[in-house]
């Protein structure tokens, strides 16, 4: 590893004004479970020039619920959120999603905030001593197009001729299924417009801004929520494909839902159509069978992947069924 | 074949049990007391009688320079798998492996065990998720790291049974035989047969992955 500053923040203003100086030179680091694997294989163009440790800042590693709402700070290990029981019964794809996360290691270090700001594990992204500078990093072309895409996307890139590269987190479309907020050091975010495209960034925050903490709603009664992820192996695996899904029944039928892919996109993906074709309908696997098909109509799927449509349309289904 | 039947190491005609042949008179000639005990290209050390020492007794070759391209195996083993195939993900869940080894004589259990359970996932890793990529077009290596490459979990693979046999066949010291690159070698031989018994479709290209599967199944 080269040499960088380190510093450790005490507060969350003294992160954010260390980051105004430092532009994107710096990175922050929680759990460094994605973080130090970049700066070990040297994937991008330029090395950081400062690392900013935000562990040290107290008060933002909690699960509360008050007045009705979730609020998970942004520092809190997945392990602490997939076990926490209340989360476990009430907003059960979190819980889930939490639990699929990496391997028990993984999950004792990484944070919430870490999963839902990570950044995509596209090998030619990550090929180490940025072998692909990429369009990616600022370079002028995807390697994926025409490469080895099994793993990328299946509903087209981020622009035309752009990235396909997916975004790899699990809790990310569970928050969307249970309609979380972001709350960062300057605003409060819908969850599904958190996640944004762009050279060097996977989510809408600026250079100076970091996420503080997650504020999940109370699901209303007869809600029920749940996540199913598909990878080769059953622990440590990135998703190939996952799905959440939130759905509110009364008198036996649907009259809400929430379905969110991810690993299918270059951000999680709301199945709206899925959602739409089982609106006031009763759960059975007939309309679990639909919503899979709607879900991917729109897929466009490269050379190397279409086999993700099938398990994709297959997640849905099982997911909308495990929500009866 | 279905006219043959075979009981007590004996091989006789079903309708007329006196026309018989043991199995060792039967394996004989491909064995060790066969063609293969004496070339001519063996050189000195080679002669012996057809009864006596066995083609490969310890240290023999490295003695007697005694050394035959051909080298007749010793590893007696049969392996058994049990997979379930999830025809709507293309997902292969092994749901039990069995693994029958003689070994001559044990020396020891947890080290014999040991190859065997390694084998295993190591043999389920080569023919179901291990694959090393190259991007088509530069042909760089796309996962030289262990997340891409996917070796399998403890959670991959079902139960696990192994037996060791005693029989004390083998050519070395107690009729010891080797263990160590048995399993792993056979067992991914398994996965093709025991996929095709569960969807009816052949799958010739290895590692099995899903999309294979499905591929093979049409995207069921």
């Amino acid at each position: 590893m080269r040499r960088f500053t380190h510093i450790s923040a005490r507060t969350i203003e003294e992160a954010v004004s260390a980051l105004r100086r430092y532009g994107d030179r710096a990175n922050i680091i929680a759990g460094g479970t994605d973080l130090l694997g970049k700066m070990k294989d040297e994937i991008l163009p330029r090395y950081p020039e400062a690392i900013i440790d935000i562990k040290t800042i107290p008060g933002l590693d909690f699960i509360k619920k008050e007045r009705g709402m979730l609020r998970i700070g942004a520092l809190t290990r997945l392990e602490d959120i997939g076990k926490e029981p209340m989360i476990k019964s009430k907003y059960t794809a979190l819980a889930q999603a939490a639990n699929r996360t990496g391997s028990p290691h993984l999950r004792e270090m990484g944070t919430i905030g870490g999963n839902i700001c990570q950044d995509i594990r596209c090998w030619y992204y990550r090929n180490p001593n940025n072998r692909f500078p990429c369009l990616r990093k600022g370079g002028g072309r995807c390697y994926a197009i025409d490469g080895d895409n099994r793993y990328h996307s299946i509903f087209g890139g981020s622009v035309e001729g752009g990235c396909y590269a997916v975004h790899p987190s699990d809790t990310a479309p569970a928050l969307i299924a249970l309609n979380a907020k972001i709350m960062t050091s300057q605003r409060m975010i819908n969850t599904e417009d958190f996640f944004q495209v762009d050279v060097l960034k996977t989510t809408v925050l600026d250079a100076d801004e970091i996420v503080r903490e997650i504020h999940v709603p109370e699901p209303s009664n007869g809600t029920r929520s749940a996540f199913l992820k598909f990878a080769i192996r059953k622990s440590i695996d990135f998703p190939i494909v996952n799905c959440a899904a939130m759905i509110t029944s009364s008198a036996g039928k649907v009259s809400a839902a929430r379905i969110c892919l991810n690993a299918v996109f270059v951000k999680p993906y709301r199945a709206v159509r899925a959602e739409e074709t089982i609106a006031g309908k009763a759960i059975d696997e007939t309309t679990a069978e639909v919503a899979g098909i709607s879900a991917m109509s729109e897929a466009k799927p490269l050379e190397h992947n279409r086999y993700i449509v099938q398990i994709g349309k297959t997640l849905v289904k099982r997911a909308v069924l495990a929500c009866k | 074949p279905e006219d043959l039947d075979i009981k007590d190491s004996v091989i006789c005609a079903k309708r007329d049990p006196s026309i018989r042949m043991t199995i060792a008179e039967f394996v004989g000639p491909s064995g060790v007391e066969g063609p293969m005990s004496y070339q001519p290209e063996m050189g000195r050390g080679a002669q012996r009688s057809h009864f006596t020492e066995p083609l490969f007794a310890y240290g023999w070759q490295v003695q007697q320079g005694a050394y035959s391209s051909t080298r007749p195996r010793l590893c007696r083993q049969a392996h058994f798998m049990e997979v379930e195939v999830d025809i709507e993900t293309g997902e292969i869940e092994i749901i039990k492996v069995v693994n029958v080894n003689d070994v001559g004589k044990v020396i020891s259990w947890e080290g014999c065990e040991g190859q065997q359970y390694g084998g295993t996932y190591m043999a389920v890793g080569r023919g179901r998720s291990e694959e090393v990529i190259h991007d088509p077009v530069t042909g760089v290596m796309l996962n030289g790291n262990l997340i891409d490459y996917k070796i399998s979990t403890i959670l991959d693979i079902g139960s696990i049974e192994t037996i060791l046999v005693e029989t004390g066949m083998g050519y070395g010291p107690y009729g010891v035989v080797g263990i160590g690159e048995d399993i792993a070698t056979v067992v991914p031989a398994l996965i093709g047969p025991a996929v095709y018994n569960a969807i009816g479709v052949w799958i010739d290209d290895f590692p099995i992955t899903p999309d294979k599967v499905l591929k093979a199944l049409g995207k069921a």
